[in-house]
């Protein structure tokens, strides 16, 4: 029974089609919303992990912050101030504001410079730069406004860039520039921030451009001697005496990366000297030492042992008592670690001697020491210092003492190394 | 009522499409939100590889738990692991010089189980991209030096001071202080390659070609009593085992310095089998072996970008612009230290020479002007006064006029109203080619230049004339 006023819905033409290309329809649906999806999620997963980054980064900063002031603090009471030095600076690179850290940080730079050398700098003979303000291009700009400023280190960080950028560009100029920043920088490393060997690189540089003005190469040689110095430091105490006496002489102030000042170098190298010479027995020869090494600013300790070297050096009547070994120079942690390596830092530029006696009775004075030893430079700049001057007690620098262990080198290369160098005293300097 | 069957089946048929519609559409959106999960979760974790240096995740370094009594006390006061500090170094800018510090530990104190280790191994690898150079310096392991915060010691125990008292930076930034004290030049990278990962690059590359200058007996790691093996001289491709073994071999006559040649050896070794036409594809089919070895057996402060960047950077520097050099014995003088060690102790200015050779012969920060000198200092077009402080009236003309005619910029002359001995020059402003040019045309001693300020900032350059200028013979 089929009612004919009603007709049953036919599928019209072309559904089939239309189903047939359902499936695409939705396998692009499906594609598009897959691909979006992914990059939606991409996107997030980007962006969480930028916060997560910068979250742990910042977690870890701060952890490490913390734990580095600890550290510092530990060894401040271990008396290790050089360590601590840079645990707070590095504290304070991170994060300026961190509590306390400038506090020990002034406290520990305190007790490092409160035994060395009273530091005075000299006039600051850095020219001003060229007012060289032509706004050309903005890497040049920014190149002469870095040096308008005298802000060396931007200005060579500039010129880096404008020379990635073009290396062409107003070359001579930028050449100029480049010479005058890194001869200031050199000087700078060398005088204030105690990068000897960063400032005799840069004037090394400076020299591929042109040539060194007499500053440059006075600190440049001062530096160089330090280094020289530092080489034999502790191991032949008689070049150390010779180098660190040249710079002391010139450069008091003039400090390595540790803190040392040359003059604090200095005494201690005349004291690792007098004790060498005392442990051979030729007790003028390391009075003489100890003595220098007083007039330097030692005393406690060294005093005493001076005046047991000097009554051996002419001996009384009565007989002195033994001389007792005790530790050196240094701090010296109560523990070895497992490599077998002792951990030797250095706690501050104090100095004692290792030699210490206990006179027990009364010592005639010895003659007090030849001023010829002794380097004293005119106040007037550019004064120059002869050889004679040299504040080493021999004159000459002798590369192996009869009583240093044993070594292969040969006396020969001394010379080699310095031929006998002079000094020029900085204007200013203040005479030793 | 067989139609409204068939529309009753047919409504069902249209609720089961809009059912099977829907539950589609569901499919399509959970798998579509996996896929965005999946996309947050690779993306996520791509960020994270790509800022870890190392291409690793930030981690807590293995050597904390072990430290010095003193130190202990400290990390164990915070009640948890303390994360490493990556040393305080410059990034590399992308333009100018870059240095990377090479370390190898000391496998003994590995060996014998030691908490932390001495660096065995140190090697300065520079790259200058603007004059496309490249240099290697070997720092020998007994150099006798100021390790900052320590006293005097050997260079090779900053390493295990740096570590062993937790510096920030840790062995790494100790060793990079050091290096950087010593020499001078600035450090942007450390890299610290294990024994492992050595040997296993080695392989992936198919080995490494040596050519063996002399008859010698290496020592191959972990190969059990049979360790001992002989290379004949002559060219060979050493495995990955051997290269490492020939590398580290130190019992020969020259020690530790020809240790140092046949590290630089391999490496340029590695250098040219990596760039060689037949290695090229075999290396970019390994690509991901190579990165995963370099992520796990390289310890260093570059980022994985970095990395990639100074590698082709690298591979793009011809073997002749490769400069090598090794502090050796003519740069040394042998010593013994306080406690009876042997140390080598720096002539520092032979090793000034070397490191200049290395490290400023070329690159950004150096003269780039062309020309002769003379064409330069005509470039500068500096502005030149001339002061005659000489008891010869009118040399002052007499030198301008020559130096006219040489092309320099004399704006101005006069009479000096004090006399001078030894002639001088003042350079106000850095005009360095005219400053070289007049002080190898007039002979100007060093001790009589100097850097200082125009008072007017009319005049580049003042010169001053003496009577020795005068005396020379060589006025015009």
């Amino acid at each position: 029974m089929v009612n004919p006023d009603i007709v049953p819905p036919r599928q019209k033409p072309g559904s089939a089609r239309k189903r047939s290309y359902a499936w695409l329809i939705w396998l692009v649906i499906a594609l598009a919303s897959f691909v979006s999806m992914a990059a939606i999620g991409a996107a997030g997963g980007y962006q969480v992990a930028q916060v997560n980054w910068q979250s742990t980064q910042s977690a870890f900063a701060m952890q490490s912050l913390v734990e580095q002031f600890a550290l510092g603090v530990e060894d401040i009471n271990l008396e290790q101030y050089d360590i601590a030095r840079q645990r707070f600076e590095y504290v304070l690179s991170q994060d300026p504001g961190f509590p306390g850290a400038v506090d020990k940080l002034a406290q520990v730079i305190a007790v490092l410079y409160a035994t060395a050398t009273p530091t005075q700098v000299p006039p600051t003979h850095t020219p001003i730069p060229t007012r060289d303000l032509r706004p050309v291009e903005e890497l040049f700009s920014h190149v002469t406004s870095k040096f308008a400023q005298g802000d060396w280190d931007g200005t060579i960080n500039a010129i880096l860039a404008l020379r990635q950028a073009d290396p062409e560009y107003r070359v001579v100029e930028v050449d100029g520039m480049l010479f005058r920043s890194l001869r200031n920088r050199g000087i700078s490393k060398i005088k204030d921030d105690g990068n000897l060997e960063g400032g005799i690189y840069d004037l090394a540089l400076v020299e591929r451009i042109g040539p060194l003005d007499a500053e440059a190469l006075t600190y440049r040689d001062l530096a160089r001697y330090y280094m020289m110095g530092s080489g034999f430091w502790e191991v032949y105490p008689e070049q150390a005496v010779y180098y660190f006496g040249l710079v002391a002489s010139a450069a008091p102030y003039l400090r390595d990366g540790s803190g040392w000042t040359a003059s604090a170098r200095y005494q201690a190298a005349l004291i690792q000297l007098a004790d060498q010479l005392a442990r051979a027995e030729e007790w003028c020869s390391a009075q003489e030492q100890y003595e220098l090494a007083i007039s330097y600013g030692g005393g406690g300790s060294i005093q005493q042992t001076a005046v047991y070297a000097a009554e051996k050096c002419s001996p009384p009547t009565e007989t002195p008592v033994p001389v007792t070994e005790t530790p050196t120079l240094t701090f010296t942690p109560s523990q070895t670690l497992a490599a077998g390596l002792t951990l030797t830092p250095i706690s501050s530029p104090t100095l004692t001697s290792t030699l210490i006696a206990t006179p027990q009775h009364t010592v005639t004075p010895t003659p007090a020491i030849s001023p010829t030893t002794t380097a004293v430079l005119p106040p007037a700049p550019s004064s120059t210092l002869s050889p004679t001057q040299t504040p080493s007690p021999t004159g000459t620098p002798v590369l192996l003492p009869s009583n240093t262990p044993a070594a292969t080198a040969a006396p020969s290369s001394t010379p080699a190394e310095s031929p006998t160098p002079t000094v020029e005293a900085l204007p200013g300097s203040p005479t030793p | 009522m067989a139609y409204q069957f068939e529309r009753l089946l047919s409504g069902i048929e249209k609720y089961e499409s809009v059912l099977i519609r829907l539950g589609l559409a569901g499919l399509i959106f959970i798998a579509a939100v996996v896929f965005g999960l999946v996309g947050f979760g690779v993306a996520h974790e791509l960020v994270l590889l790509s800022k870890s240096p190392s291409g690793s995740s930030p981690q807590l370094s293995e050597s904390q738990a072990a430290l010095p009594a003193s130190q202990a006390s400290n990390a164990a006061a915070g009640g948890q692991s303390i994360p490493e500090v990556e040393p305080e170094m410059t990034p590399w800018d992308g333009a100018g010089r870059v240095t990377i510090l090479l370390l190898g530990l000391d496998q003994r104190d590995w060996d014998t189980g030691r908490d932390y280790s001495r660096s065995d191994t140190m090697l300065l690898l520079t790259l200058d991209p603007l004059s496309q150079t490249a240099g290697i310096l070997s720092v020998p392991r007994d150099l006798w030096v100021a390790i900052p915060g320590f006293k005097h010691g050997k260079i090779n125990t900053a390493y295990y001071l740096g570590a062993a008292y937790k510096l920030p930076g840790g062995g790494p930034g100790l060793a990079v202080n050091t290096v950087e004290q010593f020499l001078g030049v600035p450090i942007n990278y450390y890299a610290q390659i294990d024994f492992g990962a050595f040997v296993q690059f080695i392989d992936e590359i198919g080995g490494v070609k040596i050519d063996v200058p002399e008859a010698i007996t290496i020592d191959l790691l972990g190969s059990g009593s049979a360790t001992k093996k002989t290379l004949q001289p002559g060219v060979q491709v050493l495995p990955g085992e051997w290269a490492l073994a020939y590398a580290r071999a130190r019992y020969t006559e020259g020690g530790d310095f020809d240790r140092a040649k046949r590290q630089q050896q391999v490496i340029m070794g590695i250098r040219d089998r990596i760039l060689s036409l037949d290695m090229l594809p075999i290396v970019l089919n390994k690509a991901a072996t190579l990165y995963q070895q370099l992520a796990s057996g390289i310890h260093t402060n570059m980022s994985l970008d970095e990395a990639t960047k100074l590698s082709i950077l690298a591979s793009q520097i011809p073997r002749e612009n490769i400069r090598q050099g090794i502090i050796g014995k003519d740069r040394v003088l042998f010593g013994r230290s306080p406690d009876d060690l042997s140390i080598l102790i720096p002539l520092i200015d032979k090793i000034h020479l070397l490191r200049d050779e290395i490290f400023t012969s070329s690159g950004a920060l150096g003269s780039l002007a062309p020309g002769t000198d003379q064409e330069r200092m005509i470039a500068e077009a500096a502005r030149v006064s001339i002061q005659n402080g000489s008891a010869h009236p009118g040399l002052g003309q007499e030198t301008a006029q020559y130096l006219q005619g040489l092309g320099v910029n004399v704006v101005g002359v006069n009479e000096s109203a004090q006399r001078t001995t030894l002639t001088a020059i003042i350079d106000n402003s850095g005009r360095p080619y005219t400053l070289g040019y007049l002080v190898e045309s007039l002979a100007i001693k060093p001790a009589r230049i100097s850097a200082g300020v125009a008072s007017d900032g009319q005049v580049d350059i003042e010169l001053i004339l003496g009577d020795d200028w005068a005396a020379s013979g060589l006025v015009p």
